[in-house]
């Protein structure tokens, strides 16, 4: 029931509302939740409401987490899974390329 | 030197399971995520990965049903909530039984849909079921705010809302529940942020993670547990960065705070737990539907064999349940987690059972 969908802000509709888009689907979504909105920004909606704007990623977070993964499994195997940046990245989620 | 593949999340999972470890996902949502996404297929013999009580529909309570129940009998009264609290069973059937009866019941997306149907049409007495987290609350009261500066005497909510780190508390001080790590509920983070977790590491030792719901943000919190677990540093971490803020959202808790105050609520299976419900304040009691109606105060609970509360605590697994699959099933639900599509005896049925997508 927690489910919520990112949308973009196409149009502020007046002081607690707006009209969001996500896919070919526009709604009116409150903004009652959110100290400031502006055209094309990102919300997650939830049940009507932006309930917070979303930022984009960086990967910083997931390269931090990598980062400690790799230095705890050196400290498990008799063979590091990577110790080179010649060799594909340890990361499952991280870009082939 | 010759060329290696990085890992699987599978493999990578095995590695860094040690001993026999419990996990726990605590959102419907993530529960219905990791069985669409196959992720109980990845996870190696050592990890256990348990359902818990994150559903909000699946924890309201039969009384509170009972009570809306109740409200849909008065005369000149439209019963507006969620979908999915239309098919859970109360005493004498669900609202949707009640709806065939002809009790005006509707289903709304949002709390203001259900204001907009008391302004539209002011002959009616419109009560709003308030099911849901911190996720949800935040709506609920921006909309009372609204319904007392329009001055909507037609309308009123009747407050089934639910606080996630209080249940957190009970399940983490269960003997019979020893849980290693906690992948937390991603939109409820984004209301509170991290701080009201931290109870679960610091007194109890347990791992946490935030996670998103895609299979690899899923995996991702799982490999974070695993790592939290090994290096035996319970922490919280937030892997859900783009919505979750360490601080969550402050205005909507000022708003859900202003409104609501905290009070001991039932939860289903579970009993009454302290501190786990939210009630109207009282600048907001003429909004309390239990205030302006009658309600019945304490129905007697309806022995029906079903055994959710202890699915909720991941005591038992759904197909344990003696019900489960004959005479409980989706079309047919006798308890609340076969009812809502994030309920784990509803996806175990859909995906392990059926193994339909």
């Amino acid at each position: 029931m927690c489910l919520a969908i990112p949308h973009r802000i196409v149009a502020i509709t007046d002081e607690r509302t707006c009209r969001a888009r996500a896919g070919t689907a526009e709604v009116l979504v409150r903004t009652d939740l959110l100290s400031s909105v502006q055209i094309g920004d990102s919300i997650l909606v939830h049940a009507g409401f932006a309930i917070e704007k979303l930022r984009e990623e960086d990967g910083r977070e997931l390269e931090s987490l990598w980062e400690e993964i790799r230095a705890l499994e050196a400290t498990l195997s008799p063979e590091p899974v990577s110790d080179s940046t010649d060799i594909p990245p340890v990361c499952p989620m991280a870009p082939s390329a | 030197m010759p060329e290696r593949t990085a890992p699987s999340f599978g493999e990578m999972l095995a590695r860094l399971v040690s001993r026999p470890t419990i996990l726990m996902e605590v959102c419907g949502t993530h529960t219905v995520s990791i069985f669409r996404n196959g992720i109980r297929s990845l996870l190696p013999k050592e990890l256990t990965l348990l359902s818990g009580p994150g559903c909000p529909v699946c924890v309201t309570d039969q009384s509170e049903i009972d009570a809306a129940l109740s409200l849909a009998s008065l005369s000149g009264v439209t019963v507006t909530t969620f979908g999915d609290l239309l098919r859970v069973p109360g005493r004498d059937g669900s609202l949707l039984d009640a709806r065939g009866r002809g009790a005006d019941v509707r289903i709304v997306t949002s709390a203001f849909q259900a204001l907009e149907t008391a302004l539209r049409e002011p002959e009616r007495q419109v009560v709003f079921l308030a099911p849901g987290f911190e996720t949800t609350a935040p709506s609920t009261a921006a909309v009372l705010l609204e319904a007392a500066e329009k001055k909507a005497t037609n309308f009123s909510v009747l407050s089934l809302h639910k606080l996630v780190p209080p249940v957190l508390r009970v399940l983490a001080a269960d003997p019979n529940l020893a849980v290693d790590g906690l992948l937390l509920p991603g939109h409820v983070s984004v209301i509170l942020g991290e701080a009201p977790y931290s109870f679960l590491p610091e007194q109890h030792g347990i791992a946490c993670a935030i996670a998103g719901f895609e299979a690899e943000e899923i995996l991702l919190g799982l490999t974070e547990l695993l790592r939290q677990i090994r290096t035996n540093r319970p922490t919280v971490r937030s892997l859900y960065g783009k919505a979750v803020r360490p601080e969550g959202n402050a205005r909507a808790r000022e708003l859900m705070e202003r409104v609501f105050r905290p009070v001991d609520a039932p939860w289903r299976g579970l009993g009454v737990l302290p501190s786990s419900g939210l009630a109207l304040r009282e600048e907001f009691l003429p909004w309390d539907a239990a205030q302006r109606f009658p309600l019945p105060t304490t129905p007697a609970q309806v022995e029906t064999g079903c055994r959710c509360g202890d699915i909720l605590t991941g005591k038992l697994t759904p197909p344990e349940c003696p019900l489960f699959d004959n005479p409980c099933t989706p079309a047919s639900p006798v308890g609340p987690c076969m009812v809502s599509s994030e309920g784990s005896c509803a996806a175990h049925y859909r995906y392990a059972l059926r193994g339909t997508p």
